[in-house]
């Protein structure tokens, strides 16, 4: 394997594990507002958070650049914070994925905390568990088969991205330039046994993730 | 030292829930009535599940329509056991916040060899004694038994019933019993609350209540009366109690060697025939030597008798030609005659 399929292994797989992890602490309690809530505006956000979903990447990629522009808010403020720039780093990449993978952890949460009895939720309150706790403690360990097929899902989603990647990151290897990426330089470049490697790599990586998530959800 | 519940609530179907109720803040209240009669949903107010506006709620002077559910000192039971399926049964009993003595505990309701198995494992009887136990590890001043015994096949129920009696007994706290079964609450019952359609339409002690009511259409309460009687024996053959009544016998099925004294016999009203005489060589047990005091229409064109058993009311649903063969009139001496298989108190 030559060193930039290597250095770009690396960095997606850190890119999908770092993402995964923020999606972890921000999607259930998201999920959980949004398979209970009754408000008005829940479906709105429900939305919002399904776009990447039907949007192409590249109108995200495209707004995303614009928010990350040195002299825009949230580049200003990010350079601020940590004097470094947010487009074409690293940074921005996990930024983006959280956006982009966000669904794909969120909807798989919120169909299964739809389902939960509503006899235990009674049930936990009754037992005098605060509603903090009960999440935490009772709710999230009961759908340990829904978070641990979103983690895998969120997870393969972020290695298969492409088009969001190429709007903000472009391809500066072992910063921005991730599998899918490479693949996309390797083929411009006709060079067909390196593709064959990096292809067969997310092909693979896609399947087993796949297989494992249907396996943990069938098996009830 | 009271419970205080007064409000109404009128929900999008149509249901309609008014009451204004103040429950004795000791012994057992049952909470009876049919399906659909809004106990449940008067429980689920009590226990804060549901915090409808224009109720209010007051135990022992302090007032709880601003605590939610998990602040109010309950310990209640719902009408499934409600188990978390992904924990042991050692584990839905550690998830109660501040449990102790979860061994003792364990213990109490029976569950020592069931304490690594998954609620999916268990039977409905054994799930109940789980969430019983739950329950019982909450440190509360009220328990709320939503219909403990109504998930339960015949078997677990009869297994159940004496437990939760002896639960009841123990506790030292006031409990309040929903269920649409009069027999499962009649021995430890020391006020009946009685609901129909959103409205509370009996409450006091069970003789009282039983004796108040005029709803001949209800299986509910179409009751005859509530004997009550003093055990005597009990046969393992025959399966039947002897019950002292002043000078006269009942007997009952079921074993009733545990129950409290004196025992409790409902009898509904449609289950006692009268003859004119006492009836030689027939195989009705119960024969009991009343006097007619009244004649009351059942409002389906039938009659009730009014009957005294021994300084005890009883009444009979009788039609009109039966009436008339007789010649009833008040004052009349009768014998009540009812089969011991309508009286049967087993597993209740």
């Amino acid at each position: 394997m030559d060193d930039g399929v290597l250095t770009a292994l690396v960095l997606t797989a850190a890119l999908a594990a770092v993402t995964t992890l923020v999606l972890l602490v921000i999607a259930p309690p998201l999920a959980w507002w949004l398979a209970h809530s009754r408000r008005a505006g829940a479906s709105f956000v429900e939305a919002l958070v399904a776009l990447p979903l039907v949007l192409p990447p590249t109108v995200l990629g495209f707004y995303l650049l614009l928010a990350m522009a040195g002299d825009s808010w949230l580049g200003g403020a990010w350079r601020a914070l940590t004097g470094q720039p947010l487009a074409f780093t690293f940074s921005g990449l996990v930024i983006a994925s959280i956006l982009y993978s966000l669904p794909f952890v969120s909807q798989p949460l919120t169909a299964s905390f739809r389902n939960t009895p509503s006899e235990l939720l009674d049930a936990a309150a009754v037992m005098g568990v605060a509603p903090a706790a009960r999440f935490l403690r009772l709710m999230l360990p009961l759908h340990w088969r829904a978070l641990l097929a979103a983690a895998v899902l969120g997870f393969a989603h972020t290695v298969g991205e492409f088009g969001i990647v190429l709007m903000i990151g472009g391809s500066i290897p072992g910063e921005t330039r991730v599998l899918s990426i490479l693949l996309f330089d390797q083929v411009e470049s006709l060079d067909y046994v390196s593709a064959h490697l990096t292809a067969g790599i997310l092909l693979a990586v896609s399947l087993a993730a796949l297989t494992f998530t249907y396996g943990v959800l069938r098996r009830r | 030292m009271s419970l205080r519940l007064k409000g109404a609530l009128q929900s999008a179907d149509g249901f309609r829930l008014q009451v204004d109720l103040e429950l004795p803040s000791v012994g057992v209240t049952a909470l009876i009535g049919a399906s659909g009669a809004g106990k449940s949903t008067l429980l689920r107010i009590i226990a804060g599940l549901a915090r409808p506006d224009g109720f209010t709620l007051s135990f022992n002077g302090q007032r709880w329509d601003a605590l939610p559910a998990h602040r109010r000192p309950i310990s209640m039971t719902l009408q499934q056991p409600a188990l978390f399926p992904h924990l042991t049964v050692a584990g839905n009993l550690r998830a109660v916040p501040g449990a102790k003595q979860i061994d003792a505990a364990a213990a109490r309701f029976g569950l020592q060899d069931l304490l690594a198995r998954k609620p999916a494992t268990l039977s409905g009887g054994q799930q109940q004694r789980v969430a019983l136990a739950r329950a019982y590890l909450k440190p509360a001043l009220l328990w709320l038994l939503d219909e403990p015994l109504s998930a339960l096949d015949p078997l677990a129920r009869a297994e159940l019933a004496p437990m939760l009696r002896r639960l009841c007994r123990t506790l030292n706290r006031p409990v309040i019993y929903v269920t649409h079964a009069l027999a499962e609450v009649l021995q430890i019952a020391d006020h009946l609350v009685v609901m129909e359609a959103g409205e509370v339409i009996g409450a006091g002690s069970p003789e009282t209540v039983a004796a108040q009511l005029d709803h001949p259409l209800s299986p509910l309460i179409d009751t005859g009366g509530i004997l009550e009687a003093v055990f005597e024996a009990y046969d393992p053959e025959s399966r039947l109690s002897t019950l002292r009544l002043g000078a006269q016998r009942l007997w009952v099925g079921g074993d009733l060697r545990d129950a409290p004294s004196p025992v409790r016999v409902q009898i509904l009203a449609r289950d006692l025939a009268l003859a004119l005489e006492r009836p030689a060589g027939t195989s009705i047990l119960n024969i009991l030597a009343v006097t007619l005091t009244g004649l009351a229409p059942a409002g389906d064109g039938a009659l009730f008798a009014e009957l005294d058993c021994a300084g005890q009311r009883l009444r009979a649903r009788i039609t009109r030609p039966s009436q008339a063969n007789l010649g009833l009139k008040p004052g009349m001496a009768l014998f009540a005659l009812v089969k011991s298989t309508a009286l049967d108190l087993h597993g209740a």
